[in-house]
């Protein structure tokens, strides 16, 4: 089920979570421009607004995700977790912005399926 | 170009997003020859200075890897291009260190 066992261990954090789901956007062949967009989709679904009034309105640092509060920070592990998997088992295909879109529609996809587990969508 | 700036702050979780990803330029991209307008807009854009400092002090903690840092090279190589040795007009200690260094 885990595949590879000599594959290096060690602790996964939020960092960790992120760099894979940065690293799984380009891999599909997701540009900057892709990473913002998925990761703007997933905010608004996750959060129901932008990524820019979740910053502002939680009073947290723009760019600085540790000043959120810790539940937004988990929620965000959890829709990187979930969107990481699903790109990886979605085939993505056809020119840049085809990429872009199915890209970009996966990672709202994920977003949608986990985000009734957060009190705040209950 | 300036609104491809304004657009940087899309999705905007991570600072260093703006250094690994966004302003990471390789000849690739289709803005790539529109670089340095689109980065000289964002540097008049509010805050886009203190952004690009945390996301520097991110980039540089123990959270990333030496090979991770080189990977930015696009964004070192802008940076030099448009400051063209003039250097105030990045004003944080950190950038002068980098430029010096990469």
């Amino acid at each position: 089920m885990f595949g590879n066992s000599s594959a290096i261990r060690e602790r996964v954090d939020g960092a960790i979570v992120r760099k894979e789901f940065s690293k799984t956007v380009n891999d599909k062949g997701g540009t900057d421009e892709t990473q913002a967009y998925a990761t703007e989709s997933m905010t608004r679904e996750i959060f129901g607004c932008s990524t820019e009034e979740l910053y502002q309105e939680t009073n947290a640092r723009p760019g600085k995700r540790q000043t959120l509060p810790q539940d937004a920070q988990t929620a965000y592990i959890v829709g990187e977790v979930a969107a990481t998997h699903k790109l990886k088992g979605t085939e993505i295909s056809g020119n840049q912005s085809q990429k872009h879109e199915q890209i970009v529609d996966t990672v709202e996809q994920s977003a949608r399926e986990v985000k009734g587990i957060f009190p705040w969508n209950w | 170009c300036r609104f491809k700036a304004l657009n940087s702050q899309i999705g905007l979780v991570d600072a260093y997003t703006l250094i690994t990803s966004t302003f990471n330029y390789n000849p690739d991209r289709w803005d790539y020859d529109y670089r340095y307008r689109i980065f000289e807009e964002f540097l008049t854009l509010p805050d886009s200075i203190e952004l690009i400092k945390i996301g520097l002090e991110q980039l540089f903690s123990s959270d990333f890897t030496t090979q991770e840092r080189q990977e930015a090279n696009g964004f070192f190589e802008l940076v030099r291009e448009t400051t063209r040795g003039d250097i105030t007009r990045i004003p944080t200690g950190i950038v002068r260190q980098l430029v010096g260094n990469s």
